[in-house]
């Protein structure tokens, strides 16, 4: 099964997508955008991880003595994931703002009173 | 191998989860627990760095904005 | 609705390609588990030779890559201020008045006192638990980011166990604001200190001490802290305009 990983994260992708553009609310919307989100997560570690390797933290060892799994792209995804609950929290500071003037939370109704 | 196995496939299927989930109030709920899920497969993938931030931010922190968020959009006529 | 049949039809379609270049590049990734690369081994090297720090990704984030680091940090920022920016108070809505348990029309539950009795217990050690996740994050698994979220989250029960005007005594926005926006200037400070003393902008400069001490690994620790203040105040910072948004907020504008 060793394309599972990668297929898994085309699959939440895809997915994730797809709840974004057929939702009818904008709160689900955010949310679907925190799983595509998510999805790069599962990518990005899936791309680092070696057979065999431990988590990179060194305790009591030499180097060169035990193989790691790749740090760098966790030190990405952690970063990541905080800046992403931000960048969520300004988008739902948006939608409140929306929901003052409009009323509605339907990204259709929305489009359609401008028309 | 058969745990990281298990664990990819039980965040596909919390991914359907949640966005199969239309209403905000419950797909909260149902985002929290794939934040989990995430974080099981993070540790198994030998990442605890990124697990920890997931736990937190996924589980805590996104829905109780979310929630926060929602407790302010009631209206009499309701968000819809 | 024939509009919205077609729409999804197309969205159908337009996910089958993307979902099929996804797949073949996807597919055409390295084999899972098998890197192909030798950076790991030089990190690992350059971290416990050079910089005496354990926990690698603190390394990679503070010490190699501090500069995507800062970055991130100024993302979160700009985020947080974006919020306030967006959630302030516009010309023509009500002055914040008095924080009102009720707004007509809407019903609050009654305090659980389940959540009253145990949030003076666990709101401490949640906050503990989090400054030691913040301070041990170049030897053990966590850092600032992880620590600013545990922190953020834990201050928070207390609005959900005693309501608003608690969390509003606890937490002065002001100052929440302030220290994240001095703390994200000290990670800037901190590197300009760096480049003032002959080494490149954010190079660490601090003795580097033995690994698996407190203060070991130069300046990582330094920043963490640094990056752990700023994310956990803006979280508070975040939560404070969110929560100030529920008072009386509604019934100035077109209403």
């Amino acid at each position: 099964m060793d394309e599972l990983p990668y297929l898994t994260a085309g699959w939440v992708f895809l997915v994730g997508l797809y709840g974004m553009a057929t939702s009818r609310n904008l709160v689900h919307q955010v949310m679907c955008l925190s799983v595509v989100q998510s999805a790069t997560y599962v990518l990005l570690l899936s791309s680092g991880y070696r057979q065999g390797g431990l988590a990179p933290i060194l305790i009591d060892a030499k180097p060169g003595s035990t193989t790691f799994v790749d740090p760098v792209v966790q030190a990405l995804a952690l970063t990541d994931i905080v800046v992403g609950a931000a960048v969520t929290a300004l988008l739902l500071a948006i939608i409140v703002r929306v929901w003052r003037v409009k009323h509605t939370l339907d990204p259709d109704a929305l489009t359609r009173e401008e028309s | 191998m058969a745990l990281q196995t298990g664990s990819y496939i039980l965040v596909a299927i919390g991914a359907l989860l949640v966005v199969l989930t239309r209403r905000p109030e419950r797909q909260v709920v149902v985002y929290s627990l794939y934040g989990l899920l995430l974080t099981l497969l993070f540790l198994v993938i030998r990442a605890p760095d990124v697990a920890l931030s997931e736990l937190t931010v996924g589980s805590v922190a996104i829905p109780l904005t979310i929630l926060v968020t929602l407790s302010k959009m009631r209206d009499p006529e309701g968000p819809e | 609705m024939s509009a919205t049949r077609l729409r999804t039809g197309v969205l159908l379609i337009g996910l089958v390609a993307l979902g099929l270049t996804l797949g073949w590049s996807l597919l055409n990734l390295h084999e899972y588990g098998d890197i192909r690369g030798s950076y790991e081994t030089q990190i690992e090297a350059a971290a416990l030779r050079e910089r005496r720090v354990a926990n690698l990704d603190a390394f990679v984030n503070f010490d190699y890559r501090a500069l995507d680091t800062l970055g991130e940090e100024f993302i979160f920022l700009t985020a947080i201020v974006g919020l306030s920016l967006v959630l302030r108070r516009l010309p023509g809505e009500v002055e914040e008045g008095q924080p009102l348990p009720m707004i007509p029309g809407r019903s609050a539950p009654a305090p659980d006192e389940l959540t009253q009795w145990i949030t003076p217990a666990f709101v401490p050690a949640l906050v503990v638990l989090g400054v030691y996740v913040l301070i041990h994050g170049h030897l053990t698994p966590g850092g600032g980011f992880q620590a600013g979220a545990i922190i953020g989250s834990a201050l928070a029960m207390i609005y959900v166990a005693f309501g608003y005007s608690a969390f509003r005594h606890t937490i002065n926005q002001e100052k929440t604001e302030a220290v994240e926006a001095v703390a994200a200037a000290g990670y800037i400070a901190m590197g300009l200190v760096a480049l003032a003393s002959g080494a490149a902008f954010l190079a660490n400069i601090l003795p580097l001490g033995k690994t698996g001490e407190l203060y070991s690994a130069g300046t990582i620790w330094l920043l963490n802290d640094l990056t752990g203040a700023e994310v956990s105040f803006g979280f508070l910072t975040m939560l404070a305009e969110f929560l100030r948004e529920t008072q009386d907020r509604g019934r100035g504008d077109d209403g």
